[in-house]
């Protein structure tokens, strides 16, 4: 049995209308997970039956082998950091982060004792009698984080806790809650519609849409091998065409578009036959002056420069496809050319 | 140029109608004459010392007073759990239940007074000051509802959430969390609702009873009698008051933003 077992939950806001059904989710002790998905997708409502904010129509959760599935929610010792901070305006930051030990009615020095510290590890204890109103994003931020952790939770639960902050500010933001969470060995579940967050921040990532779990796995596993047409686009797979598979080895597949024929890797996936999407990245490809193998000839219709990288848009008889090239590779310019598909990096799903 | 210049002119007529009577009654308050005169032929304080010789303007003002507070707490102990429900809540007939709440304010005062007069006699033992209190609140209801309202819309609704993670209990959650937030919101409540209920002269008017009466209703049955600047003196001050009332509360709470 994992930490945080999350099994059948069904969540209804409409009777008979389910937005989560069958939602099984395990996090192991110390693990952080990103729920990862595009806004409706049912992140923030998973977070919220765990927090014991929406009661479910069906299914358990159990924290630490604690059924929590009828806990009322100030009875979960669950830490929540929310998008808008959350922060009570009328109370001073000690305060704020004294609030869930009063609540836990801890003596006045070890109270003292407990909130500076978790001031100290947020780098905020010289702010101790500002008001919220007087802070800046992240340090709000902060006291939220702080007033969460103090109260040493069973579960630290994130609802976009990064979303209101500026793109700089964001990345050392993130850092800081990961280095926090490792340190304090906190189980945290993370929700998040940003990839690039959940890739950095996670252990593990839990892809949604609409209100069932896509994929599960490791940062890495769900940036380079995506499992469904969704994730694969989700995950910045920009480009894709359909094509029928003609021979299976052990671990490729040999595709077949019109006449033109490529190689396309497994990674251990098991699929035999039919019609398959072929998913690939922008830099999965290259542009060559001659044709090779996995190749196909191709229109360039734009070329833009982006600094680290070129982009080009080229078309060819499978679509149209977006290319990134790195800046000091050979230079095209509009016309005609050849795409070479990198064979390892082509994602084949089922259709 | 053209429509400039009739918005100035309608901003003066305006004005002109709006101030006019009042700086008419500021001026014959401190007149000299034994009846009301415009202009008046010599300067005087007398009137202002007549107020407080006058027993039922004294006795008046403690009602009027009394009431005004002790309306505007209950109708406020009332209306705060009802505009929280409306706010945090959807639920059907939120509209229906909204629009009943403001109907005091649509329905004119003299027939709320009437028909609540009538009311009263029927379940009779009821005495005149509770049956002013009842009628009162009744009016205060609907702005105590909307101006707390106002206050609770601009709170994040997640502190209550973060608060309840932190180990409080709804209630606690409120009292300790949303209450001390909406603070702004219920002393321009209690402004309002207290300068609504000492001026209100309709439904008082068919509350009061013998013996006891509110300050409004006592001045228009003073003017029945007699029609010397007394009652230009008293409004004077009771405009003062109300102005005072009101400045103090927009620089403290900036009463603006709530009505």
């Amino acid at each position: 049995m994992a930490y945080l077992d999350v099994t059948g939950l069904r969540i209804e806001y409409e009777r008979g209308v389910p937005t989560l059904a069958h939602y099984d989710l395990s996090v192991d002790e110390g693990e952080l997970v990103s729920l990862l998905g595009p806004s409706g997708c049912g992140k923030t409502t998973t977070l919220r039956a765990i927090a014991g904010f929406i009661e479910p129509a069906g299914g358990q959760i159990t924290v630490n082998g604690k059924d929590h599935t009828r806990l009322p929610p100030n009875k979960r010792d669950i830490g929540m950091v929310f998008q808008s901070y959350a922060l009570f305006p009328h109370l001073t930051v000690f305060d704020n982060v004294a609030f869930g030990l009063k609540m836990r009615r801890i003596a006045k020095s070890d109270l003292h004792n407990r909130v500076v510290d978790a001031l100290r590890m947020v780098d905020l204890y010289e702010l101790t009698d500002r008001k919220p109103d007087q802070l800046s994003g992240g340090q709000r931020q902060r006291v939220a984080l702080a007033r969460a952790i103090v109260i040493e939770p069973t579960l630290l639960l994130f609802d976009e806790p990064l979303s209101n902050l500026d793109a700089k500010l964001r990345v050392s933001m993130r850092t800081e809650i990961r280095r926090l969470q490792q340190r304090l060995g906190i189980t945290a579940l993370y929700v998040t519609h940003d990839q690039v967050e959940a890739l950095a921040i996670s252990d593990r990532i839990v892809v949604m849409n609409n209100g069932a779990i896509e994929q599960i796995g490791e940062p890495e596993e769900i940036y380079s091998k995506p499992e469904t047409a969704f994730v694969a686009d989700f995950m910045g797979f920009a480009n894709k065409f359909t094509a029928t598979i003609t021979e299976k080895r052990p671990d490729a597949l040999i595709v077949r578009q019109k006449d033109m024929q490529f190689t396309a890797a497994l990674h251990g996936r098991d699929i035999d036959t039919g019609d398959v999407s072929i998913f690939f990245r922008p830099d999965a490809a290259s542009l060559s002056a001659v044709p090779a193998e996995n190749s196909v000839p191709c229109n360039i219709v734009l070329r833009t420069f982006h600094g680290n990288v070129v982009e080009y848009i080229v078309t060819t008889e499978m679509g149209e496809f977006v290319i990134h090239q790195e800046s000091d590779a050979p230079r095209f310019d509009t016309g005609n050319a050849h795409l070479i598909l990198n064979a390892s990096k082509l994602i084949p799903i089922p259709t | 140029m053209k429509a400039t210049r009739w918005l100035l002119f309608s901003i003066f007529i305006l004005y002109f109608f709006l101030l006019g009577p009042f700086v008419i009654i500021f001026v014959a308050s401190f007149g000299a004459d034994a009846t009301m005169a415009f202009p008046p032929s010599g300067f005087s304080l007398e009137w202002f010392a007549r107020i407080f010789e006058q027993e039922q303007f004294i006795n008046s003002f403690w009602t009027s007073l009394r009431l005004g507070l002790i309306s505007t707490g209950v109708s406020l102990i009332f209306g705060i759990p009802v505009a929280y429900g409306l706010v945090r809540f959807q639920f059907r007939g939120e509209d229906a239940i909204e629009t009943i709440f403001s109907a005091p304010i649509l329905v004119p005062g003299l027939v709320v007074g009437f028909a609540m007069l009538n009311f009263f006699v029927l379940f009779g033992r009821i005495n005149v000051f509770q049956g002013l209190l009842i009628g009162h609140t009744a009016i205060l209801f609907p702005y105590s509802v909307r101006v707390t309202s106002v206050s609770l819309r601009n709170l994040d609704p997640n502190i209550e959430e973060a608060a309840v993670s932190l180990g409080a209990n709804r209630l606690r959650a409120f009292v300790l969390v949303v209450l001390p937030n909406m603070r702004a919101g219920i002393a321009a409540a209690f402004i309002l609702g207290f300068i609504t209920s000492f001026n209100n002269v309709p439904v008082s008017l068919f509350l009061s009873g013998p013996g006891i009466t509110t300050l409004p209703v006592s001045m228009l049955s003073y003017m029945e009698y007699y029609f010397d600047p007394t009652i230009a003196a008293l409004s004077t001050i009771l405009v003062v008051f109300s102005i005072i009332l009101v400045q103090l509360a927009e620089r403290l709470l900036g009463l603006s933003r709530f009505v």
